[in-house]
């Protein structure tokens, strides 16, 4: 999913080059993490924070304050801790810093973050939640195509699908 | 004409510094090094005048091909008109592709340097990269260690003073083309500034300094190609597609100046993909921002053939030997013996005529060789050969594969190489093939030449010189591993069996029939 232009892509591109930097070069969880925000720099074999916490027997799931803590301290949502990590802290890290941050409290400033956190989580559940679904069907269809035939949807409840043209 | 009667001069003959070998992080080849995927592309404008002080420039952000912010800068003292021009400039909706460039203060740009080049590591690139970066320094020292001889500039100021919590960058010039450029410690660097480029583990290494992935165009191009270019003769060159355009005057703020420089620096970007990709084209292991000259390309061919230099092959090889050699290294050689006066010529031109001589004296046999060795005191049997001499001998192939040779001759008006400062205006170091005289026939007042040297001069004057020693060079044996490689990616070259030189000499002469390149890279390859 081509996701959308970053607001500050220098800043981006310095925090993802500092990160890779700190787990080393084509570092890789034996689970196959290769995000290095999701990584543990110094960990010996290299491992990402979600097998770190498997292993040590505490929750994987962290409780991601969509809107950035300083605009609702309230509402969070349980999210993988590697994709807390390497997706949405990285897509707040984007944010300008006093929306993020909102050190006076400003009700604009919360109203903000509150839009931005908003599209950040639709896209992160958009990429993780229904994407795959999409790929599913793509991969089904020909596969039924293989199986079946071009037109394998003839005489199946399939039909009632069919577009109307 | 009279010969005029003969000046002294100083000369000075190079040496063969046998210093003891020291670990440096700077140029250690078995680092890893991979290249940034991002790069930071700028370009500065000046004044006209002789201190060409900074107006503005611009900066294009770009990640894996893709320019994902583009800005302009100002100087700090930059008069309020031509800040007033500079800001017009970016208010106005402005027809080009790309992110709307926004204007910052120098301090600004500064900071985006220190997040992206430094600790983003990301490439600095420029044409002419010396020139821009001094023109952003508002101090400059001396430079010390590596780079002595050359400065520090000092980019990020604190109070009065520069800021220790920040690096220098240090240039040392080599010549018009090449610059040794690398950033100086800074006080307290960050625990992930002290990992090492390509490091496997993450690692922070207490001794380890980040020198900067500077990239100048201008050295790039001339590595790549072997000639001097400017921005729009390298952009020809390279077939960019927005090349470098012109603009009525110089120095002055306005708004086609600016336009100017924001083209200068897409230029710039364009040209720096381009050379990236014919850079890539060589199957070499060189780090890009350490190609200083077709020569660094060479050696890791070399390299990438597991030719190892002489000494790495053969430690004890008697350096007195080098030290002879050494002190007759003059480089290429272009000699003119009829000047300021008009006279018919007839053009003529020598295909390859170094891989051509380097065939000839069958040069590849001691580069792959398993030992050199050296044949001393041979001082009659080359005044021997030297005697025989003649012209119609050149063209017999055998005649070249005697000439790997060094003599010590006592001059006496033979024409030989010599390193003078012949211009009193200059007074800089030039090489010049003249009439030389060792002032008394005393043995100290001898000199080493390389027997082609000495061969040219026989030819020149028709007498034979002192000769009081002399030295010949035999190859042995032929390395083991040698690896096959492929020129530019494209032509199979098998050290053992091939002479690479040949090999060359044939592909360039081959490159009219080729289909598979297109008209602008054959003319290129033409002229390398």
């Amino acid at each position: 999913m081509k996701k959308p232009r970053l607001r500050d892509p220098e800043g981006a591109a310095k925090r993802a080059a500092v990160a890779r930097r700190r787990v080393g070069e084509d570092a890789r969880c034996a689970c196959g993490e290769a995000r290095p925000l999701a990584l543990v720099p110094g960990s010996h074999p290299m491992i990402c924070a979600k097998c770190q916490r498997q292993k040590r027997g505490h929750t994987v799931m962290d409780n991601h304050h969509p809107f950035a803590e300083a605009n609702d301290p309230k509402t969070t949502v349980p999210v993988s801790v590697n994709d807390h990590r390497a997706d949405l802290n990285e897509a707040q890290n984007d944010w300008p810093r006093q929306t993020r941050e909102n050190p006076d409290g400003s009700p604009l400033l919360a109203a903000a973050g509150i839009v931005r956190g908003f599209i950040d989580q639709i896209l992160y559940l958009a990429e993780k939640g229904l994407l795959w679904v999409a790929d599913v069907l793509e991969k089904l269809d020909d596969w039924l195509k293989s199986k079946f035939g071009p037109n394998y949807w003839l005489g199946t409840p399939l039909e009632t699908f069919v577009p109307k043209k | 004409m009279p010969r005029p009667k003969p000046t002294p001069l100083p000369i000075a003959v190079r040496v063969f510094p046998d210093w003891p070998h020291e670990e440096s992080d700077f140029d250690r080849p078995d680092r890893k090094w991979r290249l940034p995927d991002s790069s930071l592309v700028f370009d500065t404008e000046t004044r006209s005048d002789h201190v060409q002080r900074l107006t503005f420039g611009s900066y294009r952000f770009v990640r894996k091909g893709e320019c994902l912010a583009r800005n302009l800068f100002q100087a700090d003292d930059l008069p309020l008109a031509d800040r007033l021009i500079l800001r017009k400039f970016v208010d106005t909706p402005y027809q080009v592709d790309g992110p709307r460039p926004d204007l910052l203060t120098t301090a600004q740009f500064l900071t985006k340097v220190f997040d992206l080049a430094y600790r983003a590591r990301c490439l600095l690139v420029a044409f002419n990269f010396p020139f821009d970066i001094s023109r952003l320094a508002f101090n400059s020292t001396n430079a010390r260690r590596r780079f002595t001889g050359g400065f520090s500039f000092d980019l990020w100021p604190y109070r009065d003073g520069r800021n220790r919590f920040r690096p220098s960058i240090c240039i040392k010039q080599i010549d018009s083309k090449r610059a040794l450029k690398g950033f100086t410690r800074r006080e307290e660097p960050d625990e992930e500034d002290m990992i090492p480029d390509g490091s496997m583990t993450g690692r922070p290494e207490e001794d380890y300094t980040f020198r900067g992935n500077f990239l100048d165009l201008r050295t790039l191009a001339f590595a790549l190609t072997d000639r001097g270019h400017t921005l729009e003769s390298a952009c020809e060159e390279f077939d960019v597609e927005h090349g470098k355009e012109t603009v009525k005057r110089h120095g002055v703020v306005t708004e086609e100046y600016i336009k100017y420089n924001l083209r200068d620096v897409l230029a710039t970007s364009e040209l720096a993909i381009k050379l990236l990709e014919e850079y890539q084209k060589h199957p070499i292991n060189l780090q890009i921002t350490k190609a200083y000259s077709p020569a660094s390309i060479g050696k890791s061919y070399l390299r990438a053939m597991s030719i190892p230099p002489i000494l790495e092959r053969q430690p004890d090889f008697p350096k007195r030997y080098i030290g002879h050699a050494q002190s007759a290294f003059f480089g290429g050689r272009t000699s003119a013996h009829i000047r300021k006066v008009a006279v018919s010529v007839v053009y003529t031109d020598f295909l390859s005529m170094y891989p051509t001589v380097n065939s000839l004296m069958n040069l590849w046999k001691f580069v792959t060789a398993e030992e050199v060795v050296v044949q001393e005191h041979c001082a009659d049997s080359t005044y021997d050969w030297l005697t025989e001499l003649n012209p119609p001998l050149l063209f017999q192939q055998q005649t070249w594969k005697e000439l790997p040779a060094f003599v010590q001759v006592i001059p006496n008006g033979e024409i030989l190489p010599s390193r003078g400062r012949y211009n009193p205006e200059t007074n800089d170091w030039q090489v010049a093939i003249n009439h030389v005289y060792a002032g008394d026939a005393k043995q100290n007042r001898a000199l080493w030449f390389s027997l082609p040297d000495v061969a040219a001069s026989v030819l020149l004057t028709g007498r034979v010189p002192t000769i009081v020693d002399a030295f010949r060079l035999i190859p042995k044996g032929k390395l083991t591993g040698l690896t096959p490689t492929k020129l530019r990616g494209m032509i199979d070259v098998d050290p053992a069996d091939e002479d690479f030189f040949r090999v060359v000499i044939q592909e360039r002469i081959g490159l009219e029939g080729r289909t598979d390149l297109s008209k602008v890279e054959k003319s290129r390859l033409k002229k390398a």
